[in-house]
């Protein structure tokens, strides 16, 4: 039942287990949660569109805010979901300060830049895809994909109408349904 | 085209998938001593307010009318110096600065208590005590999920 000897074993505990014993004082349960999920939430905030560090940043304050808040979590979905959710409210509050553009309806406002070679351009690789996207639409199909958010909720979040962030999702996914099926072009022997 | 089309369960397959980051062990210490950084801050800060709050409550009641314990002090290290022999008569002296110096700090801070005890003192740090604890409010629920 996950114990060795009288220590509990925390890599055999649930999410849900750790989160009480987190609750109960046990910092080293909040150690294993940020073990487990570290990944996943710094790669959802990368995804959203943060760089590196700042995705970093932005995951370790997600994690800290997480542990103030861990008697908010009503234990009626799942952990990862919650501290996502709570990433996600983060960079959305620095996006909203700092990049205002990302957040307009025009959708002519951001051009991406073309690909240099598109054989180099790896198939499947859905991080170098998503960047690809316009800033906004990335965002929106992160949200509603990684992030599990609804429809209504993206656009409550972003303050944005329903329809234009319905928009924003399909072109999206049009467009890393595209790239990502894209066929990469065969590597030339030289021949020396 | 590929032979292999991707559709939406596929991509949300791809967005589940998680990397595995090198620095993972690294990012979870800085996290956890992020934390116990905050929370030491934290105990620090709620004991700085406690020792202040104190101090501002001891500075209500306090009243010091004719404080005479300096006099005191030199009366009886001038009673000392003239009594005792030229060893005890150094370290006498040595208290006697001591003494004057803290007397002196003492009237000094006489004037910063009558202004705390200022009407005017109370309701300002009542409100600025209040728009913190406001802030705070406004900040906890802004952050509440």
């Amino acid at each position: 039942m996950g114990q060795t000897g009288d220590k509990l074993d925390l890599t055999r505990q649930s999410d849900v287990d750790l989160v009480r014993l987190c609750l109960g004082g046990d910092k080293s349960a909040f150690a294993e949660l940020v073990r487990r999920h570290g990944s996943l939430l710094r790669t959802h905030i990368r995804r959203m569109g943060a760089q590196g560090p700042d995705a970093d940043d932005m995951a370790q304050e997600a994690f800290m805010s997480a542990y103030e808040h861990l008697s908010e979590f009503r234990f009626d979905g799942a952990f990862v979901g919650w501290l996502k959710r709570i990433a996600s409210r983060r960079y959305l509050k620095k996006v909203r300060a700092n990049q205002k553009y990302l957040l307009t309806d025009d959708m002519s406002a951001f051009e991406p830049e073309p690909a240099a070679n598109e054989g180099e351009f790896r198939a499947h690789n859905l991080d170098a895809a998503l960047n690809r996207l316009k800033p906004v639409e990335r965002l929106c199909v992160t949200l509603n994909f990684s992030g599990d958010l609804s429809h209504q909720e993206i656009a409550d979040e972003l303050k944005l109408p329903l329809g234009t962030v319905k928009s924003h999702i399909k072109r999206a996914m049009d467009q890393l349904k595209t790239i990502l099926n894209a066929k990469p072009a065969p590597v030339l022997e030289t021949g020396t | 085209m590929s032979d292999m089309k991707l559709d939406e369960g596929d991509i949300r397959d791809l967005f589940a998938a998680t990397p595995v980051y090198e620095d993972a062990p690294a990012f979870e210490a800085r996290v956890m001593r992020g934390l116990r950084l905050k929370l030491w801050l934290r105990q620090g800060f709620v004991a700085l307010a406690g020792v202040v709050g104190g101090l501002y409550a001891l500075a209500q009641f306090v009243r010091v009318p004719n404080w005479s314990f300096g006099e005191k002090v030199l009366s009886g290290s001038r009673m000392a110096r003239v009594e005792t022999d030229q060893t005890f008569r150094a370290g006498v002296e040595f208290f006697d600065v001591i003494g004057k110096n803290a007397v002196n700090l003492f009237y000094s801070s006489l004037h910063y208590l009558g202004i705390m005890q200022t009407p005017i003192f109370f309701w300002v740090s009542f409100s600025l005590c209040f728009a913190c604890l406001a802030l705070y409010y406004a900040y906890s629920q802004e952050e509440t999920i």
